[in-house]
């Protein structure tokens, strides 16, 4: 890359404290628009709580977070979200008992922050329904659509779940391990919808745990130790730092 | 209302009010999720409103009937406060605390009459035309199937959604945008409007209303009724209410044993339909929805 990309998203100093730990602390980096940036580190390094202050889902002790040159600190996650900032979770949040379409259609509904009589309104509206299963077929879940979303097959809930943050328009998409319990081919099938997410314009912040996994996709990788920032870099860069070999292998006995 | 006698109607009319009471439960605790034990709390505000105003400064029952619908969803937005921070068991426990003190105010503020009760509430009437109990009941039917139309409308609507999502998964549904505080309020808020209705009718219907009918037995029958029926669905409450709301008439050579048979009733559906009987996973639907496919499947 020889000009340097703007920054969508800068976070500065964050530090979120449970109680007597310290889950963040002091974490600085930026994400720059249009790039997939992987944030990685051991189990307990803190990548989830930092997803969860930099939407909104808990507030951070101390630092900064700045969207698109707006500082968003503390602001609410449904705030967040019509801002142009959507989520996916680890252990996948899909309105279970809703179908695959109405999944979508929530989050797109929800982008279009009706009032109450907007929200009077049909929610299987002719139009919202076609644009919920332009999404599903995006992902491959076109057949799926009228389908509970619990009684998915576990990969096609991970994609829903995709399907479901994309529908929120967002700028910036944060992926929380999104191919966790995954097979290999579906793997590679998700790595491709990110792919093709980031060349409609979509910047990834992508939380993973196996490295070997991002280093072909990503642009930009943040490690976090302990709740510390301990490296960030171009992926080759960062894989060779001694720093970071410590983190993975000297931890692996206690994992 | 030729072949209804007097007795039927007044069952249809407490059968009437009943509905109202499960579709407004049915709106905070099965569409939105948020478990509310206190529900007889607007049922008391809708019935005090309606008594007080009528008796004490002669309003007319299509103002008042309107007010305590106004008031008791006013008072559905203040209880419906604590479940922006309180989930499942404790909003159980608050709301139900909440149902207590609203019958204590009931029972000991000078104005509601106290353990005396509110009576001489007069029964609605137009002009010169006095309703009469058939005219009455027609009056309940009306506005139970305006609120049969107004839940099935919002269970369609995209505020319906936004509350199954909400009930689905609360954390989730913030992240996709949805302003779930907004979510609960309204549902608390139409929710309450319903019982504040059912409490106004039933200030009408008896005449006399007091504390003792707006107690924690009221709340829990409501409840009973939704989650019998089949919690979340418009024919599960109507069911519910249908069959709770007959009960005691039914049982009556069964009087004393009544809670029994409730009792055991409600445990024989939570073991063999734990959905209520007209759920959306019950036997009943299943089988209609099947039934409905291989329909479509035949005529394409």
């Amino acid at each position: 890359m020889a000009e340097p990309l703007p920054v969508l998203l800068e976070i500065h100093g964050l530090t979120r404290r449970f109680g007597g730990v310290t889950a963040l602390s002091e974490v600085s980096f930026g994400v720059a628009a249009g790039s997939i940036t992987s944030l990685i580190g051991p189990n307990g390094a803190g990548k989830t709580t930092l997803f969860n202050v930099v939407t909104g889902i808990i507030r951070p002790t101390g630092g900064r977070v700045v969207f698109e040159g707006r500082d968003v600190t503390g602001w609410g996650a449904h705030h967040l979200a019509r801002a142009g900032l959507a989520r996916t979770f680890q252990n996948m949040r899909l309105f279970g008992t809703l179908t695959a379409r109405e999944n979508v259609i929530a989050a797109l509904g929800a982008r279009m922050n009706r009032g109450f009589f907007g929200g009077l309104r049909r929610s299987q509206d002719p139009k919202l329904v076609k644009e919920a299963e332009k999404l599903l077929a995006f992902v491959g879940l076109e057949r799926q659509a009228g389908e509970v979303a619990r009684e998915l097959p576990y990969g096609m809930q991970r994609r829903l779940e995709l399907a479901r943050a994309v529908a929120l328009e967002p700028r910036l998409l944060l992926l929380d391990e999104p191919t966790a319990g995954l097979v290999q081919a579906e793997i590679e099938d998700l790595l491709r919808l990110i792919d093709d997410l980031r060349r409609r314009g979509m910047t990834v912040l992508l939380i993973e745990h196996n490295m070997g996994l991002v280093m072909g996709h990503s642009d930009h990788v943040v490690v976090l130790d302990h709740g510390a920032k301990i490296a960030e870099g171009d992926p080759a860069g960062v894989s060779a730092d001694p720093e970071v070999i410590e983190a993975y292998l000297g931890r692996e006995d206690d994992e | 209302m030729v072949g209804l006698d007097s007795y039927a109607l007044t069952v249809g009319i407490v059968v009437g009010i009943w509905v109202l009471m499960a579709l407004g439960l049915n709106i905070i605790t099965g569409y939105a999720g948020q478990v509310s034990l206190g529900h007889a709390a607007f049922y008391a505000f809708g019935a005090y409103t309606t008594a007080i105003l009528t008796t004490n400064l002669g309003w007319s029952w299509f103002v008042t009937m309107p007010l305590s619908v106004v008031v008791a969803a006013g008072l559905g937005v203040l209880l419906g406060l604590p479940s922006l921070r309180l989930k499942e068991d404790f909003l159980a426990i608050v709301t139900l605390g909440l149902g207590l003190v609203t019958q204590s105010l009931a029972l000991y503020l000078p104005f509601t009459g106290g353990s005396l009760g509110i009576g001489g509430i007069p029964y609605p009437s137009v002009g010169s035309f006095s309703f009469g109990t058939d005219t009455f009941f027609l009056m309940v039917a009306i506005l139970a199937a305006l609120g049969v139309a107004l839940s099935l409308w919002l269970d369609r609507s995209w505020i319906g959604l936004g509350w199954r999502a909400l009930r689905d998964d609360e954390l989730a549904a913030r992240a996709m945008g949805l302003d779930v505080t907004r979510l609960k309020v309204l549902a608390f808020a139409i929710g309450a409007g319903y019982a504040g209705l059912a409490g106004s009718l039933l200030a009408h219907h008896l005449g006399f209303i007091i504390a003792y009918n707006f107690g924690f037995n009221e709340s829990i029958t409501a409840l009973a009724m939704i989650v019998v029926g089949g919690m979340g669905t418009v024919r599960g409450a109507l069911l519910g209410a249908l069959l709770l709301g007959m009960a005691p008439e039914l049982f009556r050579p069964l009087a004393e044993y009544r809670m029994s048979v409730y009792g055991a009733l409600i445990v024989a559906v939570m073991v063999f339909q734990p959905g209520g009987l007209l759920g959306e996973r019950s036997w009943v639907a299943r089988r209609l929805r099947a039934r409905s496919l291989k329909w479509r499947a035949k005529h394409g």
